[in-house]
């Protein structure tokens, strides 16, 4: 690095910030997650059967920088279900 | 009725306690009934930043768990009979108050007081929510540095889950010399980061720490930052005040010093 060269290190701080800040706004805690993911089987439940034991549900920033992905993955034990809840 | 103003900022060492004293005596000066109150429990810090340390009697801690009346547990400053001090005691802990105990102190004070500005301590824990749980406004006070920020960023969420929706940000410690250079994150910068409107911005300047050494607030002189934090005080009043050119001012500071120099 040359010390001498006009530095404009304010653009390295907003860059880490705005990562370093997506990252924690989207850190749900475990109580919050518990809630999406019963939130999600329920409403998912009132077209398809789902197995809720094996549910996996996640928010990953798959590598640094990149914008945070909700990934949910549930095994369907049944999707012709006939009578849909409303 | 009063507004009750809380001033936080997640990270230690910002400066929290320096803008509740120069709000609470630049209110103050502008004739309002002021009540400061120190909610940093086992660190106060608030009475010697406004030079009221040595008049202690009595503590927040002691009123809530009435061994007081409140009117004993009041400091009245010298100079401004309308700016009080409730201090916060330094001998117990911050779960010595419970949430609901601050909310009833504020509820039995607001009536008598046009401002009741809380300094609300470091952290997230109990201090931060003893601190809000009474306030119906929020002051967040930041430095331009990326963990300071990223701290506002974590009490901005945490003020919004009490209730309290669109706090304030004061960014202190501004060198507006960096900023210039590229070298340090500005107002409009960090305003859009935290998605927060700014009350306003603070020189980092010698004259902070000059008046804290002596235990008078800047803002009763005639400073740059003095300057900043009276228009802070205006625009919490209502008033539309555009925001100093810190760098401008800062140059005429310099030619100011110099020519005293030469004197």
């Amino acid at each position: 690095m040359n010390l001498f060269k006009r530095s404009d290190s304010k653009e390295i701080a907003l860059e880490r910030l705005n990562k370093v800040i997506l990252k924690d706004r989207t850190d749900f805690s475990a109580d919050i997650m518990e809630k999406l993911s019963k939130d999600l089987i329920k409403t998912i439940s009132n077209y398809m059967e789902l197995d809720k034991e094996k549910a996996e549900i996640h928010i990953d920033t798959p590598s640094e920088g990149d914008v945070p992905i909700l990934t949910v993955k549930i095994p369907i034990t049944n999707i012709f279900k006939e009578t849909q809840v409303d | 009725m009063g507004n009750i103003l809380v001033v936080t900022s997640g990270k230690g060492g910002v400066g929290k306690t320096t803008t509740s004293a120069n709000i609470g005596m630049g209110l103050a000066q502008t004739g309002k009934n002021v009540l400061l109150i120190d909610a940093d429990i086992g660190l106060r810090n608030l009475d010697v930043v406004i030079g009221m340390e040595d008049r202690i009697v009595y503590d927040l801690v002691d009123v809530i768990e009435g061994s007081c009346r409140l009117s004993e547990a009041l400091i009245r400053d010298n100079n401004h009979e309308n700016l009080a001090l409730l201090p916060a005691a330094q001998t117990k802990d911050k779960t010595a108050v419970t949430p609901e105990q601050m909310v009833k102190l504020c509820t039995d004070l607001k009536a008598s007081y046009d401002f009741i500005i809380i300094d609300c301590p470091a952290g997230i824990e109990q201090g931060f929510k003893n601190a809000v749980a009474g306030a119906d406004m929020a002051i967040v006070v930041t430095v331009p540095e990326v963990s300071a920020v990223r701290d506002a960023d974590r009490i901005i969420g945490l003020l919004k889950d009490a209730g309290i929706s669109s706090p304030k940000l004061i960014l202190n410690r501004v060198r507006a010399e960096m900023t210039k250079q590229g070298d340090m994150l500005g107002l409009e910068d960090i305003k859009e980061i935290l998605g927060i409107d700014a009350i306003g911005q603070i020189p980092d300047d010698a004259s902070i720490i000059i008046s804290q050494n002596k235990g008078i607030p800047v803002v009763l002189g005639d400073s740059l930052a003095a300057s900043a934090y009276k228009n802070i005080v205006r625009r919490l009043l209502g008033e539309e005040v555009p925001f100093l050119d810190l760098n401008k001012k800062e140059k005429a500071g310099l030619i100011a010093r110099l020519k005293r120099i030469f004197e």
